[in-house]
């Protein structure tokens, strides 16, 4: 509940229009996709916001944070919002929409970076930035998505992470409202030097703002960032015609998608890493051969799968990647062709040049530039989740991506989990020669069945355990919540102690909603944890039962 | 109980250094840093020990000045601001603990210097990515920790490469593992399952590493790092391209950065090149950039051979003239002498055997506006312009540029001395108006960049007291106190 004097005080500073208590309002931020990691079947979140705001300014922001701390109320910033990570982490919170802020500020071209707001997406930004034959980072949520959000918020992994890095370590400048509602602005931008760069003077708060996963609305809000681009050795407006799979586009000469199968796990990891040593390609990543025909074809996939023959046959197309070279010249392109030939041929793959298939070709290319299929992955099933994820050299993403395969087949081969062939890891390596990598685990399920609902908890629960059993990095389960930080922690070095100390001195009347940072209060989560999913409870004692690290 | 016995009991006497000339030697440095000798020098030998130090620190209230590279320093961050201080001398600790050719990555102590590991990752045909001729004594992990610029700007994606993961004790006496070296999991069962201590974020929601680097040692002391190697190219050819004006060699960089083309890519004034050669400044380029094309382990020579072509387009289309010589200087020559230490005497003290560096972060499209600026400074102090060096490194795959004024002077001179250290200050208050970004305050720095920013200076110092409650860590530097 919002009093009337705090809600009166939104309205002053905000105008009437954007502040809201309706209920059937509230409800539209209450429904969320992936609430399965909150043990919520449903996509209801548990609580609905107190009030949603909409700023339209660093300034009003500013003003909201400090209202909120002024009247006991807890707050969550959201942007493009997409997951669970946006849902209230407890009753009395205001959820401050950002979509009004939605510009692009800056695009320095020969810098290479944009300056942009929390609602700037990513369509938009791409859209701009190959106006002036550059490129910016997309992470798997799709072209909808802010890279304001994913560069300072949550994790980043996009297909072109290759060539585009990970969002965390593409963070220039940065404009932050503490949760004491005083503005913070990292680097340059912080004496008034332009937004090039974010780390120093000394000691970079960046490392403050985030780690491998941001705090996800847990440490202030942030309001405006520079994020690095790339070169976009192609059109500076893409011809393209129509959506997802039925695409037609004017694919460039010195362009090639490539869908590249390796007979085993070893020769499939081998290539990642010549590949990396070789310095080619514009984008390198499995989409699982079971996530691939999901998407085009979700009913020929159920039917396939009833027949072991043709899920053999799939299966032998199980290490692949879909590789694309953007060459900048002719040359360029042959000399990267050449080498992929050499390292497919000592891997012992077999490689498909999709450009001699014009329609798949144009669906491919356009699909993971724009990284536009997001959508058809909720084809099959209706929603998926995800696990594991760590980013490390490769042969640890291959490893995990092992782990979940056989870990989730118990369910797909049980018909628990929708069959997606067990096998629909996603990810590839990232930052070109540097070669790490990653590899999640998808799963899919139909939300509509319990059965499949429990099974996909089951699922994810054990997967924790695995990680911990194993000495596995725990990857996207980091954005498992506060809670993850509790189980992980004491096998991590204690690392939630000190994210504690930080929360505590950032925001010592925990303003900031904690729910997928970490809580001031441990006792209370777990308890409430243990309370509210009575079915993950006992895999998260098992976990947090093993032995501290030495 | 003194500082000495205290550090006797951890470590034994052979490695508690107390004598005066020695103490005395810490007091400055060559970069005319003057401040306290310290009560005396500790080397320790493992984490443990380093461990053992900062918690008997943190008991007696001694202060600790971590110090990883040999002599000589220069830049203030290793001269005690405080009295009865402890010197912490890694510069024994010189393992290199793991070399992974798979992943290129090597894990190492911070004694361990460039050569050292040089020669170590040769051996795995890995290259060590370097800043510009490092001094022989310079540790490889002082130098990342300092975020020293590295030479190749296409391998440098974030401010944290090449560092990846670190091990340190912070202020605290706390030993912590920053990145996936965090865990789950002890090294060894980490390696079993692939890892490589590669992912320098988190773990979780904070960036340790972030927190530590660029510290100046103030929020604790590392033990052992991974950094990022890359392959020793199979093929490399060098090149040179000359111009009168900083401008004209602009867009030519612009582009060949931006498609990450060159390996070795950065750009010296004539004073600089004349200094490194030792080919004699006055008969050099004005301006020279220099960089190299590589091949690596598949087909190397068709790599080189197309990139020569597609970089003879570029520099036409540029207006400017790629050559593999520039008067006396050979570009094959040059590019071999900067993957490797410098050999004494340093190359910026050649000319006039000594210098005062003025170094900051801006874009490379930003560099002739502070050059001119420099040159006005020059004139106000009679300063000869034929004694400036200046050293171009672009950064961050070209987001951003390191500008670094080398003003060369000779320190037998008194009016030599005394101009160099005016113009030292006039340049560095003149560049910092003009937005220049000093990301590595060292020094009188520190004052210039934290007073323009308050709002980091308070959120600094709330990291601080998380890591480093007690202030046990180099007290003074950065916007960081004298008192604990």
């Amino acid at each position: 509940m919002i009093t009337d004097a705090a809600y009166r005080e939104l309205q002053e500073t905000l105008g009437a229009e954007n502040v809201s208590r309706e209920p059937a309002v509230l409800d539209g931020y209450t429904w969320q996709p992936f609430t399965d990691i909150l043990g919520l079947p449903d996509s209801w979140c548990r609580y609905r916001p107190a009030a949603v705001v909409l700023p339209g300014s660093t300034e009003e922001v500013q003003e909201v944070v400090r209202i909120c701390g002024r009247h006991g109320l807890q707050f969550k910033a959201m942007s493009t919002g997409w997951g669970a990570w946006n849902a209230m982490g407890g009753e009395n919170t205001v959820q401050i929409d950002l979509k009004r802020m939605n510009r692009i500020l800056e695009i320095d071209e020969k810098n290479m970076y944009a300056v942009v707001e929390p609602c700037a997406v990513c369509s938009q930004l791409q859209a701009e930035a190959m106006k002036k034959g550059l490129n910016c980072h997309i992470i798997g949520a799709g072209c909808g998505s802010s890279p304001l959000a994913s560069a300072t918020s949550l994790c980043g992994y996009g297909w072109s992470g290759l060539t585009t890095s990970y969002s965390a370590r593409n963070v220039l400048g940065v404009e932050w409202v503490l949760p004491d509602g005083e503005v913070l602005r990292i680097g340059t931008p912080g004496q008034d030097a332009g937004w090039f760069n974010g780390d120093g003077p000394g000691p970079s708060l960046r490392g403050a703002m985030r780690g491998f996963m941001g705090a996800c609305g847990g440490l202030g809000v942030f309001t405006r960032c520079a994020v690095k681009l790339f070169p976009w050795p192609g059109p500076e407006e893409p011809q393209v015609e129509g959506l997802l799979n039925d695409v037609t586009a004017e694919v460039p000469d010195t362009h090639a998608m490539f869908l590249i199968a390796f007979p085993d796990l070893q020769r499939w990891a081998d290539a990642a890493y010549s590949v990396a040593d070789a310095e080619i390609g514009y984008m390198m990543c499995k989409n699982a051969i079971g996530a691939l025909v999901a998407t085009m074809m979700p009913r020929g996939l159920k039917e396939l799968t009833r027949f072991a023959v043709f899920k053999d046959i799939l299966k032998t197309l199980r290490y692949q990647f879909q590789f694309l070279v953007c060459a900048r010249t002719p040359r360029e392109f042959a000399y990267q062709k050449a080498v992929l030939r050499e390292i497919v041929e000592e891997c012992e793959g077999i490689c498909l040049d999709v450009s001699k298939l014009p329609g798949l070709h144009d669906a491919f290319w356009w699909g993971f530039v724009r990284a536009a299929m997001p959508p058809l992955i909720f084809r099959m099933g209706g929603t998926f989740g995800t696990s594991y994820g760590a980013l490390e050299g490769f042969d640890h993403p291959a490893y995990q991506s092992q782990e979940g395969a056989r870990l989730k087949s118990q369910y797909t081969e049980t018909g628990r989990l929708m069959d997606d062939l067990a096998d629909n890891s996603w990810g590839g390596i990232y930052e070109g020669s540097t070669g790490f990598g990653h590899q999640e685990e998808l799963y899919v399920y139909d939300p509509r069945d319990s059965a499949q609902l429990e099974a996909a908890e089951d699922y994810l629960a054990g997967t924790l355990v695995d990680t911990a059993a194993k000495k596995l990095g725990p990857g996207l389960g980091f954005a498992g919540g506060a809670i993850v930080a509790e189980i992980f922690g004491p096998l991590i070095g204690d690392y939630h102690e000190w994210l504690r100390k930080i929360k505590g001195a950032f925001d010592p009347d925990n303003v900031s909603d904690p729910a997928f940072y970490v809580s001031p209060d441990p006792e209370k989560l777990i308890a409430e944890e243990m309370a509210n999913r009575p079915g993950m409870a006992q895999s998260l004692l098992s976990v947090m039962g093993e032995e501290d690290t030495p | 109980m003194t500082a000495k016995s205290d550090c006797v009991k951890i470590v034994g006497e052979e490695s508690v250094l107390a004598d005066k000339k020695i103490l005395a030697s810490f007091a400055r440095d060559d970069g005319g840093s003057q401040g306290s000798p310290p009560a005396c020098v500790v080397k320790p030998r493992s984490a443990e020990e380093v461990r053992e130090i900062v918690l008997m620190a943190n008991a007696r209230g001694y202060a600790l000045v971590p110090v990883s590279s040999g002599e000589p320093h220069s830049r203030g961050d290793t001269v005690p601001a405080t009295e009865g201080a402890v010197i912490v001398d890694l510069s024994g600790m010189k393992r290199v603990l793991r070399m992974d050719r798979r992943n290129k990555v090597a894990m190492v102590e911070p004694g361990v210097t460039f050569g050292e590991l040089r020669d170590a990752a040769a051996q795995e045909g890995l290259r060590v990515l370097t800043p510009l001729l490092p001094r022989p004594s310079k540790s490889v992990l002082g130098s990342a920790l300092e975020r020293e610029p590295m030479l190749i700007p296409k391998y440098h994606w974030d401010m944290t490469d090449p560092l990846m993961c670190v091990e340190v004790v912070f202020g605290t006496g706390d030993v912590f593992r920053t990145g996936s070296a965090a865990g789950p999991g002890t090294l060894e069962e980490q390696w079993a399952v692939g890892c490589a201590q590669k992912n320098p974020m988190g773990p979780g929601q904070t960036d340790f590493l972030r927190l530590v680097q660029g510290s100046q040692g103030s929020m604790g002391i590392v033990t052992w790092g991974t950094v990022k190697l890359e392959l020793l190219p199979g093929v490399e050819k060098a090149f040179l391209v000359t111009a009168d004006e900083f401008g004209a060699l602009q867009d030519f960089a612009y582009t060949i950065l931006k498609f990450k083309l060159p390996d070795l890519c950065l750009i010296l004034n004539g004073a600089a090149l004349g200094a490194i050669t030792e080919k004699g400044g006055g008969d050099m380029p004005p301006w020279t950039l220099a960089y190299s094309i590589s091949g690596y382990t598949y087909m190397p020579r068709e790599r080189v051979e197309y990139l020569e072509k597609d970089v003879a387009d570029i520099a036409s289309a540029a207006g400017v003239k790629p050559a593999r010589t520039a008067g006396d200087v050979d570009a094959g020559e040059l590019a071999r002498m900067m993957g490797a230490p410098c050999p004494p005497p340093h190359w910026k003290t050649r000319a006039r055997g000594a210098c005062r560096e003025v170094f900051f972060l801006t874009t490379l499209d930003r560099v002739p506006a502070f050059l001119a600026a420099v040159d006005g400074e020059m004139s106000a102090h009679g300063f000869d312009a034929r004694d400036l060096g200046v050293y171009v490194q672009p950064i961050r795959q070209g987001t951003g540029c390191h500008l670094e004024m080398d003003f060369f002077y000779d320190p037998g001179s008194e009016e030599d001395t005394r101009k160099a250290r005016a113009l030292h200050e006039g340049v560095s208050r003149a560049c910092i108006e003009m937005g220049g970004f000093f990301s590595r305050p060292y020094g009188g720095w520190a004052d210039l960049a934290y007073g323009r920013a308050p709002d980091a200076v308070a959120a600094l110092a709330r990291i601080k007291d998380i890591l480093d409650p007690r202030g046990v860590m180099n007290p003074g530097r950065l916007c960081f106190g004298k008192e604990g």
